[in-house]
């Protein structure tokens, strides 16, 4: 065992306490939640590969499947937006595809997300994990899926004879980051409500609609002109994340300053906010499984 | 020697709606409309009050009729329930047998789901590869390791989850009606098992309402009566009791 005496430094008291929390099978403190998780990384893992392999063990096509839907939905968008002009935009497949894949990460991860607890509600009520452990699977397999589509954008900018920006490449990983952590927070908080709402799951399907008109997907957010419908327009964070991802590719649509700050701070603000909610409805959602 | 599990004044509510049910999923109109959320008329105690400890090495048995709150009780001791009164103490590792094959997922293998179920109960890898044919042996499905799970009866798949779980070490063992599914001579290896799990000195719960299961395993009974405590002793006499009690309401 670690000597806790009055003598024994900050990090073997850290490392004591760590020790302690993540020795609790669940509950406590947000910070002691991160020490069962972490502790149980394993599992995790485990629930990753177990989705992953169901998905891909059961049908033939597999990864073609991950391939051709978005592929086929980037196709309808640029041949239906194509005869109206695309909005001006040269490359507009690429600007099309670097825009509709980190949404549909988005969507896929809130979709999925209504059914991380409900899903798993045998296992929940009978092995004890920490709960948060679900809706982070679910987040981590939608986040392989999306990256597992990235050679969509690879091939069209090939096609088109682009190459990234290199000095542009770090926007890449600062998207998915504040990408996950958006996601994260707001699975969190979803998984737990539609367990104790069932009408939210549809709400939720008509709001993701809504909601991909009001980021910048099949059109550049200097189209939306100014003003105070601007300042409402850029509190999504996915316009932040989007044109995060665009600069990789366009070197002259760097987003400003504060649209990066809206984003990250809104990534922010959802996960600790859903995750404040997960922890306040858990005993609730525990007792409907 | 010590208290493996102390509870205390453990209470746990659910809501009811008008039609009686448990556990209804609630609307959001329901949330919204602050009157009707959460009346005081529609709650219901599935259990209240309930304060017992239990020794490490004694096996107790839970008794009580269908609802009485005997599963209820051991998911919240478990830990995959939350009180809303009172405390649960519990010293030592939990191995929770509640509902076997919870983990398996029936487009998978046998194989792939032994490695399954024993990474969500903790096991490494490497200790199932160790016991993967001690195991599959033991649920005698050899010849279908590579089959798909939902090809297998519900009696093969209890043998299987079985022979998983019931290789958990922990100190503390829940045991909720796991003998009741499969054919006698499955239900003789089972209770074999636990018989041996208790020599080692380990504490149990157990639930059943087989009472041969019960005289033969447990040397005290909890019964257990509309969400309280309404005997705890020795598990002859509460057994008797119940019976008794069963009787009168016949």
């Amino acid at each position: 065992m670690l000597n806790v005496g009055e003598s024994a430094g900050l990090l073997d008291r850290l490392r004591y306490w760590w020790e302690q929390e993540s020795r609790r099978p669940t509950g406590g403190s947000p910070a002691a939640r991160i020490a069962q998780i972490y502790r149980r990384r394993d599992m995790l893992r485990t629930l990753v590969a177990r989705d992953l392999k169901k998905k891909y063990s059961t049908s033939y096509l597999g990864y073609v499947w991950t391939l051709l839907e978005p592929s086929l939905l980037i196709a309808v968008y640029a041949v239906v937006f194509g005869k109206f002009g695309r909005f001006g935009i040269h490359h507009y497949v690429l600007f099309l595809a670097v825009g509709v894949l980190p949404f549909n990460w988005f969507r896929q991860s809130i979709n999925g997300g209504t059914d991380a607890l409900t899903g798993n509600s045998k296992l929940i009520s009978s092995i004890n994990l920490p709960r948060e452990i679900y809706p982070l699977s679910l987040v981590l397999v939608k986040t392989v899926e999306f990256l597992l589509t990235i050679p969509i954008i690879v091939v069209v900018a090939i096609i088109y004879g682009i190459a990234p920006t290199p000095s542009h490449l770090v926007f890449f990983p600062v998207a998915l980051i504040v990408e996950f952590v958006l996601n994260l927070g707001l699975v969190l908080l979803f998984s737990a409500w539609t367990t104790l709402f069932n009408d939210l799951e549809r709400g939720l399907t008509s709001f993701l609609r809504l909601w991909f008109y009001l980021s910048p997907v099949l059109y550049p957010t200097g189209r939306v002109g100014g003003g105070v419908g601007r300042t409402f327009y850029e509190l999504n964070p996915l316009v932040g994340i989007i044109e995060l991802q665009r600069a990789v590719w366009f070197p002259h649509q760097v987003p400003s300053w504060h649209v990066l700050v809206v984003s990250c701070g809104g990534a922010l603000i959802a996960f600790i906010g859903g995750w404040a909610a997960f922890i306040k409805l858990e005993p609730a959602v525990l007792k409907e499984l | 020697m010590g208290d493996a599990i102390t509870v205390h004044d453990l209470g746990i509510k659910f809501h009811l709606n008008q039609r009686g049910r448990r556990r209804r999923r609630r609307t959001l109109r329901h949330a919204l409309s602050h009157g009707e959320y959460a009346p005081q008329h529609s709650e219901f105690w599935a259990l209240r009050n309930i304060s017992f400890s239990v020794e490490q090495g004694e096996a107790v048995g839970i008794i009580g009729r269908n609802g009485s709150g005997k599963s209820t009780l051991l998911r919240l001791i478990a830990g995959v329930l939350l009180p809303d009164e009172g405390t649960i103490q519990v010293n030592g590792g939990v191995g929770a047998m509640l509902e076997l094959s919870a983990g398996f997922v029936s487009a998978l293998t046998a194989r792939d789901n032994v490695y399954l179920l024993s990474a969500l109960h903790g096991f490494s890898r490497e200790e199932v590869d160790r016991r993967f044919n001690q195991m599959v042996r033991w649920a005698e499905v050899e010849k279908f390791v590579d089959t798909p799970i939902r090809h297998f009866s519900s009696g093969m798949r209890a043998r299987l989850a079985f022979s998983v779980v019931s290789r958990l070490d922990e100190p503390i063992l829940l045991v909720d009606e796991v003998l009741a599914v499969g054919d006698k001579a499955f239900r003789r290896k089972c209770a074999r098992v636990i018989e041996r799990q208790l020599s080692d000195g380990r504490t149990m719960l157990f639930v059943s309402h087989n009472e041969a299961d019960l005289r033969r395993l447990c040397t005290r009974g909890v019964y257990l009566k509309e969400g309280v405590i309404c005997a705890d002793g020795p598990i002859e006499d509460v057994l008797e009791l119940y019976e008794s009690d069963s009787d009168r309401e016949d």
